[in-house]
């Protein structure tokens, strides 16, 4: 692993301003074995308190570091592992949970979840939202959110009694779009899925931030449905932590945010994490596009970045405002950002808060590249397809890297851009044979497609057995810096365990128990234990 | 489905299609050049020293599997004769599996439907495009017959046919015409359920009056042969019932020839129902017509929930590629997932998989989906068995395809592990005892999957683990771990705590750095 060139007294203080965050958000029970003895009367409250305590022997436990023991006994108590010993013993009358497997629970340091506002408030054109407030709603159409619910390429609202040239209302059935559209429509949806209208939440259920371009001060946190059932999907095939990036719709988008998939609403989240930067197509095809004036009547959409280009202009500015406000400069000009984005955008100039970059196409990643050596600026590379093109970049340059999923054919969110077509099934094991730290994340896809298949992939395709179970575990907690808490079956670690019918992540055996912090969360064929 | 009577014949070794009257126009010029093209066989060809999982019987390890002008001659123990003249290929360390059988597909097809409701006149094979990368993509994932069928959107659709992934024409890829007739008891695009009932009665009974009719001519037409007056002139019921037996196949006309063959037996009737809903209609059409032994239900969607019905019709049943049903509460928003194969496992139905069509990677595995049924509790040679001779036997192919027996056709899958994994790679595959494929040679996934470059150094402590993309020495999963236990797992050969430091010091996505000092003790 290459040494990474930082300056370290920032680092410092966002240890410091970590551990404080750390220490809010875990309780103190984490930290220590010490402290877990201390903590124990402030858990109390917890009704599955003696639950929590169970031994396992396993035949053999993976343990994430590349390791694995044979005839395993590991010991848990109050959530946290107290021992895992090899050939152990256990002692008379505990309650012995016999297993083949066992694995640490799984991380995906790139996970898109499903959030509120998909859910209760489907996109739709913000005008029609001020003539409702207006009560005018009836009285307009048009303007890509039609009142017959659909899609409507026509630009400017049009009054009641005027018919749409576009879709015929209010006379049109069975709504009759663009016909060039339609073909398209019709030929891409199977591969494509087609172009999102305006806000209508993707099939993940994300939904697009188009309010600015650069919005580093919003979190994605405050779009997290954290009743969604996406969570015991996630906890049911094994993935305990979950670190859920902001879509790719602004060039500097929201933080992401680090949760847990299961335990109380409350105690799910971890902390805010890096401001996501986008390079590449889909900061300005995602979502409804960004469109040029040309030829067309102004609009909200009518705004910048329409190209590459301009993408790399939003985010150096963006980055520049933040310099110049530092300065005491009042930043001006077109795709001025906020000074609230500046702020943040000072914090991750400073090294306090980390970047993470999605850029998935080879010019993308040099552009990454080239635009955080403009700054200074250390980032985490994202979703980067086409990384096989540039493997001897990221392993000189000592980059974090957060790949996934493995494909051929894309599928989920990855279907809908133009930016995954150059995939290669060697790009996982190229990255990890080279050196580059990897974690591999299923994004949006779940259920049989989730986070284990996406190691049963890597494996099949050159990764070794042991190095794609770190994929999974130990790289992501160490790329979140909850190494510490989760990653691994080590004595003080959060007993969040996947117990397997037989070899973990091969296509013959399963999931059989997943257990977080202790606690049976999911048992297969069974009622909850 | 018992086999229709067509495929019963026993097929010559060097026949394009089954020795049967011919159906067709196309069929007969297939026939009149079947003799020319692909000179099958006049070779011996000898697979030995790998395990042979014959599917019908106990797996050989070391075994000699003897291929004589396509038709597998010998399957037996080391000990086994090889001729002389016979080519040998040394198949140590592999496995070798009967191909596997693709039930249903019209992925070969140029487009999977006519755009007709009722087309029971046309055939698949005008539509066969040997250029379909499917074909390809079958060969390199095992599969060596394909049951190719028109799409489910149809009233009445096309006859299907048994094809090898591999031939530059249609003629060469086929291997029996008119296999099975495609009706559809669910609406297709733009119908109405009961429009499509009612045309699809409409098509048999129109069907039924047309023959009357064709019966009563023919009747008369004998008659009239004998003598030219009208004196032995019957009534219409009589005639009708005696000029049956005399409708001969030439008398047949395009529209409805391949519906005789449907009702005498010569074709099998497979009925897609793409819910549950549907199955009712397509059973009460195959008690009325009698068609039991010869129908097969093509199922999607919730077609499971009539599980009791097709178990007291005792059907065959080919399911859809998505094995698992999502079910939401409308109320709650609970979902029920059921893993649909279990349903017809219970049951005691016969069933047949089929590999996703959407391209998703390992669904378009048929050996994947296999894995699947042994994850959800079935025994592997079970598992095996549904993708290879359940599935032929389902397709009435039986005789000739999914297993390794002699006097099968030689199609035969040397992979470098259990089909059934997914670290296993197809190493060769022989089509009628002729090599097929070869993973050494395909050219489309060293584009995407090249060959990991030689280290340069010693190589590191993980990278001897057996999971080479050529998949020579593929290994099962559980040795590597058990391999590297103990060792440094860093792959630069560094400590594990040494490298954790360095990482603390490294920016990375960290929203909440914890103090380094905590005491982790190692796992042991």
């Amino acid at each position: 692993m290459k040494q990474q060139p930082m300056n370290p007294s920032p680092m410092m203080t966002s240890l410091v301003r970590c551990t404080v965050w750390l220490a809010i958000a875990w309780g103190s029970a984490i930290l220590a074995p010490a402290a877990v003895l201390a903590a124990a009367g402030e858990d109390t409250a917890t009704p599955a308190e003696v639950l929590r305590d169970v031994t396992i022997r396993a035949q053999r436990a993976h343990i994430g570091d590349g390791r694995v023991l044979e005839n395993a006994l590991i010991q848990v108590k109050d959530g946290i592992i107290v021992s895992v010993v090899a050939n152990g013993t256990a002692a008379e009358g505990v309650n012995l949970l016999e297993v083949s497997d066992i694995t640490p629970g799984l991380i995906d340091a790139n996970a898109r979840i499903d959030v509120a506002d998909a859910i209760y408030f489907p996109g739709e054109d913000p005008r029609l939202q001020i003539l409702r407030a207006m009560g005018l709603e009836e009285h307009f159409h048009g303007g890509d959110v039609c009142p017959c619910g659909t899609t409507c390429p026509a630009m400017t609202l049009h009054v009641a009694d005027e018919m749409c040239l576009y879709c015929g209302w209010p006379d049109h059935d069975p709504h009759p779009h663009d016909p060039i559209d339609e073909l398209l429509a019709g030929s891409l949806a199977g591969s494509l899925g087609g172009d999102q209208a305006a806000g209508v939440p993707a099939p993940s259920g994300v939904i697009n931030e188009q309010s600015s371009e650069v919005v580093p001060h919003f979190e994605v946190l405050d779009a997290i449905d954290q009743g969604s059932d996406d969570f015991d999907r996630l906890l049911k095939e094994g993935v305990t932590t979950i670190y859920v990036s902001p879509d790719s719709s602004a060039v500097v988008g929201a933080r992401g945010s680090l949760m847990k998939t299961g335990g109380p609403l409350a105690s799910r989240y971890l902390g805010a994490g890096a401001v996501k930067g986008v390079l590449g197509s889909d900061a300005y095809r995602y979502g409804s596009r960004n469109r040029s004036p040309f030829r067309t009547n102004v609009s909200v959409y009518t705004r910048r970045p329409d190209s590459r280009m301009g993408v790399a202009w939003v985010f150096r500015k963006a980055f520049h405002d933040a310099l110049l406000r530092a300065k005491g400069v009042t930043p001006s000009g077109a795709d001025t950002s906020s000074p609230s984005a500046s702020r943040v955008l000072s914090s991750v100039l400073a090294g306090e808060i980390p970047l993470r970059i999605q850029a998935r196409t080879g010019p993308d990643i040099e552009t990454a590249f080239r635009l955080c050596g403009e700054f200074g600026v250390r980032f985490t590379l994202e979703d980067p397809v086409e990384a096989w093109k540039r493997i001897d970049l990221l392993s000189s340059s000592g980059v974090d890297v957060v790949f996934g999923p493995v494909f051929d054919v894309p599928s989920g969110i990855l279907a809908g851009t133009n930016e995954s077509r150059e995939s290669r099934l060697h790009t996982l094991r190229d990255l990890v044979t080279s050196g580059v730290e990897v974690s591999l994340s299923a994004q949006d896809l779940r259920g049989e497609e989730g986070l284990s298949r996406q190691v049963m992939l890597a494996i099949r395709h050159g990764v070794d057995p042991a190095m794609a179970l770190r994929l999974v575990t130990q790289n992501p907690a160490k790329l979140l810096g909850i190494d510490q808490q989760v990653g691994t079956i080590e004595t003080g670690k959060r007993a969040d365990l996947v117990v397997w019918s037989g070899t973990p992540f091969s296509s013959l055996s399963r999931i059989e128990k997943v257990l977080h912090e202790g606690e049976f969360s999911f048992v297969r064929g069974g009622v909850k234990k | 489905m018992s086999r229709v009577s067509g495929s019963k014949e026993p097929m010559l070794p060097n026949m394009m299609l089954t020795p049967r009257p011919v159906v067709s126009l196309v069929a007969a010029l297939i026939l009149l050049f079947s003799t020319q093209v692909v000179p099958a066989g006049e070779s011996k060809l000898a697979l030995t020293g790998g395990t042979v999982m014959t599917v019908s019987g106990e797996s050989i390890a070391g075994g000699v599997v003897l291929i004589e002008d396509g038709i597998i001659t010998a399957v037996g123990t080391a000990e086994t004769e090889i001729p002389y003249d016979a080519m040998e290929v040394d198949c140590t360390g592999m496995i070798l599996a009967p191909g596997f059988v693709d039930p249903h597909s019209s992925d070969g097809l140029d487009i999977p439907n006519e755009n007709l409701p009722s087309a029971p006149f046309v055939d698949v094979f005008d539509a066969l495009d040997p250029s379909r990368f499917f074909f390809e993509d079958s060969l390199r994932n095992g599969v060596t017959s394909i049951h190719v069928m028109q799409g489910n959107n149809c009233v009445v659709g096309g006859v299907s046919r048994i094809v090898h992934p591999i031939g530059l024409t249609p003629h060469e890829m086929s291997r029996q015409a008119g296999v099975a007739l495609k009706l559809s008891t669910s609406p297709r695009r733009g119908y109405g359920r009961m429009r499509q009932l009612a045309e699809l009665r409409e098509v048999f009974e129109e069907y039924d009056r047309w023959r009357e009719n064709l019966a009563e001519s023919r009747y008369e037409q004998e008659a009239d042969k004998e003598d030219d007056d009208d004196s032995d002139a019957l009534p219409p019921e009589e005639s009708r019932s005696k000029g049956q037996e005399l409708i001969r196949d030439e008398d047949l006309d395009d529209q409805h020839r391949h519906l005789a063959h449907l009702i005498d037996g010569r074709l099998g009737a497979w009925i897609y129902c793409g819910s549950a809903t549907d199955v009712a209609p397509a059973l009460a059409l195959v008690a009325e017509r009698d068609w039991k032994d010869r129908a097969v239900l093509v199922l999607a969607g919730d077609a499971h929930l009539a599980i009791e019905e097709i178990k007291e019709a005792g059907i065959d049943v080919v399911l859809d590629s998505d094995l698992i049903h999502r079910k939401r509460d409308a109320l709650t928003g609970d979902v029920e997932e059921t893993f649909i194969p279990d349903v017809y496992r219970r049951a005691g139905v016969r069933f047949a998989i089929q590999p996703s069509r959407s391209g998703a990677m390992p669904e378009r595995f048929i050996g994947y989906q296999a894995a699947r049924l042994v994850r959800s509790g079935m025994a592997p040679a079970a598992a095996l068995r549904i993708v290879t001779l359940g599935a032929a036997e389902i397709c009435g192919i039986d005789d000739r395809y999914g297993s390794i027996e002699v006097g099968k056709i030689g199609n035969i899958v040397m992979w470098t592990g259990d089909p059934l994994d997914l670290n296993s790679w197809v190493q060769k595959v022989f089509v009628e005892g002729i090599l097929a494929y070869d993973l050494e040679k395909d050219a489309r996934l060293e584009r995407l999957f090249p060959e990991e470059p030689e280290p340069e150094e010693a190589p590191a402590p993980l990278e001897d683990g057996g999971t080479s993309e050529d998949g020579e020495d593929a290994k099962p999963a559980e040795e590597t771990p058990e391999k590297t236990a103990g060792e440094a797992p860093a792959e630069d050969g560094e400590p594990l705590e040494e490298k954790s430091s360095e990482k603390g010091e490294a920016p990375a996505d960290k929203p909440a750095d914890p103090p380094k000092e905590s005491s982790v003790a190692g796992g042991e």
